[in-house]
């Protein structure tokens, strides 16, 4: 694929997501006419309260919420995928996910935190289970200890999350840490988001500088530094603003499967493996893919449904053809 | 730049070897190497020669004394710098990501291309020269995952060309190709050393490659403590050879092209 | 090696400080588990219409007659079945017609404000993230103890939701009604002072699981307590929910076995007990395994030991234990008189709709 047609392709996606955020807008249980939210943006008609609190407070920060989870989980796929030379790692390869939840888990049994102390902590952890796989490791230097060290963390964190659940009180903690496990978009606030949103953009633009060195460090640690590329350094560098930003959008919204696997390989097939691209495009395809899931989460049914589930229930399938195309051709 | 190995008094210590007693090796090593020679490391397996090489590019560090390409200490030399006086031309691989042949000969020219590899016109023209050179000219859009052994090979040359360094270093160039690609990868090594006047290293298991196309000789026997280093003439005799190998080997000059080498055993 | 450490330690520092902001501007009020109206100004006249957010509280509903003001139902959590003479087609025909909440403590904000309630019954017991938002368009809220595990949790809220909809004599006639139960049943085992405290296990059965410990249960095993038997695994604590161990029950050997189910399958549930450990235990041997008994098997609050028909649980308990002290009480007119006092319901239709279900189903 030429360089012109890898563009047009980003731009298609970039329509395609920009049309999903608008219907995003526009759908919802509430139900208002499209007709009515265009006439009050362009200033010739006026909404209730009621609609303009829908809008603004409930579907806005959803839908800022949803496509920047997307986009950081797709890249953050991206990143550790070329970390580790494997396109089947998920950014949650290092014990991440996990220590997140360990988090919550200690916010909500032992300190009976408040939802924004429940985020802080569940935040901490996941880095903190990141960074000690990282540093147990030896800095990272041997990628396959450093996977090992991850599934050490992660089975510890597990272990410990269980523990808790078996402790905690059934009537106040358990459903709150069940919830907290589900996951989901409802209840973000725009509030919430006014000191992760600046994070997550500095991370996105950092990582993006570095996949031109994602593309070398994928060949190996001592190709790539034949090739000039200071692999300890970029490596720590991309560890750090990955997690930074994945745990961000975790301690929000709970773990999220699938996307971080999924949309990086259908950006590969369709875009070729230049991280240059795919990052760009995997961002994207993302935030459409997680914003679209949303939608669906609270519009299928008049409930909420964890958005979770959606995104298993798609990019499972996907993954699965994908597989089956494999079985074809040989994986290489 | 004029193309210069200099090792001086150069030691390296295992971090730690289980079931071998020596944990240094080279002892007080010290050599030079000059532009225009094609070097080859010989010597039996666990000599060192993948060390010595690794120490030659920097991705070890030496317990004590140093090695200067052309004259900058290279275990000092920020890995940028270092790309642009050493290029490396690994065994073969199987990369993760199917990259095309254009894409990876394009690597080589990342540590002068800035943080974000953006190609210009010249790293195009470089790459299409170097293709040229290791005949891969059609082969340039297909995936280096899906090429053969011969090929992979010749790209990962190209890639080591494109890099454009005075110096450039082979891990066992040999490996994995049928005994006419490795006679034809061979004869390209010896023209970039006698052509463009690079300094070409490489470690090498078959001391008749060596003996054929070599114009250095680095002989180390299986401790890598008797290390013999000189011209390919004076090295290159059965009784060092069985000295380092400890098995018979015999010799006739009426080859074709030059001394013929065989075992005796 | 040294430069490594410190720049990951000072990497690990700025992450620290990162979501600080965020930590620093909630620090206040984990969530205080209490009972009570919130925006109870916005509130003009009895609520006209009300959504119950959790299935535990449909009994504060139906007790009070409010089911005409209900739009909203977690039907995802209550399975209604209008069978002619059951629960629902005598007490709520037009159930149906209610709007789906869905999940109950995950409820979609959206659909919630559209369906614009003007009382919404939450659980005080933990943090909903829909709380936010709720308190934000200031709808009042009812928080109840959701589990009502203890009776002056359901009491409680039994009084703080008559007064909401202007029915506190209603209130007081069922708080007394559940009071003298108690009363008499406390009154007349301490008066007859059993020589022996009499061994009990309380069971939740759920699908082909047994549960010993759990939220569900501890307010029977408190009530079990007071009436002078030793309750299995009773501290007084709510316990996590555990499964059975056979082991322990082995040890234990309760005089009775209770066990408390919602997912009735006839008499297969028996036919269960006739395999594995069950005949191992005396109670079993002397026919004293219950199931606790079940009005109507698709409207899980007619279970005698849940919220709503507690006191019937209590008499019928009592009299399980102690058949001399209670020869008296004629627990199947007692509850016909309190279906009818309370709900409104002819509890005999209702039964006869529900043959499959034995209201004492002994061994």
């Amino acid at each position: 694929m030429s360089a012109k047609a890898k563009a047009w392709f980003i731009a298609a996606s970039i329509a395609a997501f920009i049309s999903i955020a608008a219907v995003s807008f526009v759908a919802g249980n509430y139900g208002i006419e499209s007709g009515k939210i265009v006439s009050y943006l362009t200033g010739r008609g006026a909404l209730n309260e009621n609609e303009r609190y829908i809008i603004f407070e409930v579907r806005l920060p959803r839908i800022v919420m949803a496509s920047l989870t997307g986009a950081v989980l797709a890249a953050g796929g991206v990143s550790m995928q070329a970390i580790f030379r494997n396109p089947l790692v998920s950014p949650f390869v290092i014990g991440l996910s996990s220590g997140a939840a360990l988090g919550a888990a200690v916010g909500i049994v032992y300190l009976n935190a408040s939802a924004a102390a429940i985020e802080s902590l569940s935040f901490l952890f996941g880095i903190v289970a990141v960074f000690a796989s990282y540093l147990l490791s030896g800095f990272g230097r041997e990628t396959t200890l450093l996977l090992l060290f991850g599934l050490v963390a992660t089975s510890f964190s597990h272990s410990v999350i269980g523990l808790m659940q078996y402790f905690a009180d059934p009537e106040h903690q358990l459903p709150a840490l069940t919830f907290w496990m589900l996951g989901g978009f409802d209840g973000i606030t725009l509030s919430s988001l006014k000191y992760s949103v600046p994070v997550i953009l500095v991370c996105m633009g950092v990582l993006y500088a570095y996949s031109y060195k994602m593309n070398l460090l994928t060949l190996g640690d001592a190709e790539a530094r034949s090739l000039g590329v200071n692999v300890a350094a970029a490596k720590f560098a991309i560890i750090f603003f990955s997690t930074l930003m994945v745990c961000s959008c975790v301690s929000k919204a709970g773990v999220i499967g699938w996307i971080g696997l999924t949309v990086p390989h259908i950006s590969r097939i369709i875009l070729g493996p230049d991280n240059r691209f795919v990052f760009v495009s995997s961002s994207i395809l993302g935030a459409a893919f997680l914003l679209a899931s949303d939608d669906l989460a609270r519009t299928l049914t008049p409930g909420e449904i964890p958005v979770g589930i959606i995104t298993s229930a798609f990019g499972a399938p996907v993954f699965a053809a994908i597989l089956l195309k494999y079985r074809k051709s040989g994986w290489n | 730049m004029k193309a210069r190995i200099q090792i001086e008094n150069l030691s390296f210590k295992y971090p730690s070897r289980p079931g071998r007693s020596r944990s240094y090796i080279f002892r007080g090593l010290s050599a030079a190497f000059e532009a225009g020679s094609s070097v080859a490391l010989l010597g039996p397996n666990g000599a060192g020669k993948s060390t010595l090489l690794n120490l030659i590019a920097g991705h070890l560090k030496p317990a004590e004394g140093r090695a200067l390409i052309c004259g900058a200490d290279i275990s000092e030399t920020p890995s940028d710098e270092a790309a642009k006086l050493i290029s490396v031309v690994p065994q073969e691989h199987h990369p993760a990501f199917n990259f095309t042949a254009r894409e990876m000969i394009l690597m080589g020219r990342s540590p002068h291309n800035g943080f974000f590899g953006i190609a210009n016109e010249s790293d195009h023209e470089i790459v299409g020269e170097v293709s040229r050179k290791t005949d891969l000219e059609g082969l340039l859009d297909n995936e280096y995952t899906k090429l053969s052994g011969g090929e992979r090979k010749r790209v990962l040359l190209a890639r080591a060309m494109a890099q454009r360094t005075p110096v450039m270093l082979f891990d066992e160039p040999e490996a994995h190709l049928d005994i006419r690609h490795q006679h034809m990868f061979f004869k390209s090594i010896s023209g970039l050393a006698r052509d463009e006047k690079k300094l070409c290293v490489y470690s090498v298991h078959n001391p008749s490659l060596a003996l054929r196309y070599s114009t250095v000789i680095v002989l180390m026997d299986a401790c890598g403590e008797n290390i013999i280093i000189g011209p390919t003439a004076e090295v290159m005799t059965c009784r060092n050879l069985e000295t380092a190998y400890g098995i018979r080997f015999a010799m006739t000059r009426e080859g074709a092209s030059g001394p013929l080498l065989y075992v005796d055993a | 090696m040294s430069k490594r450490i410190v720049t990951v330690i000072i990497a690990l520092l700025l992450m620290l400080f990162a979501p600080g902001p965020g930590a620093a501007e909630t620090k206040n009020a984990a969530p205080v588990p209490y009972q009570g109206l919130d925006f109870a100004s916005e509130l003009k006249g009895a609520p006209e219409r009300i959504i119950p957010l959790f299935p535990q509280s449909l009994g504060l509903i139906y007790l009070f007659s409010e089911q005409k003001n209900v739009v909203g139902m977690p039907f995802t959590k209550v399975r209604v079945s209008l069978h002619k003479g059951g629960f629902f087609s005598q007490a709520d025909r037009a159930v149906m017609l209610k709007k789906d909440i869905g999940y109950p403590g995950m409820p979609n904000i959206e659909s919630l404000i559209g369906f614009k309630p003007d009382l919404i019954i939450t659980p005080s017991n933990f943090h909903m993230k829909a709380n936010r938002f709720l308190d934000d368009m200031k709808i009042p809220q009812l928080r109840v103890h959701g589990t009502f595990s203890k009776t002056q949790h359901w009491l409680e809220a039994v009084e703080n939701f008559g007064k909401i909809v202007h029915k506190d004599e209603q209130a007081k006639k069922y708080i007394d009604y559940f009071e003298s139960k108690l009363e008499l049943v406390r009154g007349r085992v301490k008066k007859a002072a059993p020589e022996r405290r009499i061994k009990v296990a309380h069971l939740v059965k759920t699908g082909n699981k047994y549960t010993a410990y759990g939220q569900k249960s501890s307010f029977v095993k408190s009530f079990l307590n007071d009436i002078g038997c030793e309750v299995m695994g009773f501290d007084g604590k709510d316990n996590a929910e555990t499964p059975l161990s056979q082991e322990e029950i082995i040890k234990f050997d309760p005089d009775f076995i209770f066990i408390e189910s919602i997912t009735h399958a006839g008499g297969k549930v028996k036919a269960d007990l006739t395999e594995g450990f069950w005949p191992r235990l005396s109670a079993y041997r002397n026919g004293r395994v219950y199931f606790v008994p079940i009005d109507d098997e698709s409207a899980f609050l007619t279970c005698w030991y849940f919220n709503l028909a507690a006191p019937l649980g209590i008499l019928w308990t009592a009299k399980t234990i102690y058949p001399q002290l209670f020869e008296d009480v004629d627990i199947d007119a007692e509850a016909d008189r309190f279906y009818m006092e309370f709900l409104k319901i002819d509890r005999r239709q209702m039964l006869q709709a529900n043959e499959s279900v034995k209201k004492s189903a002994g061994k």
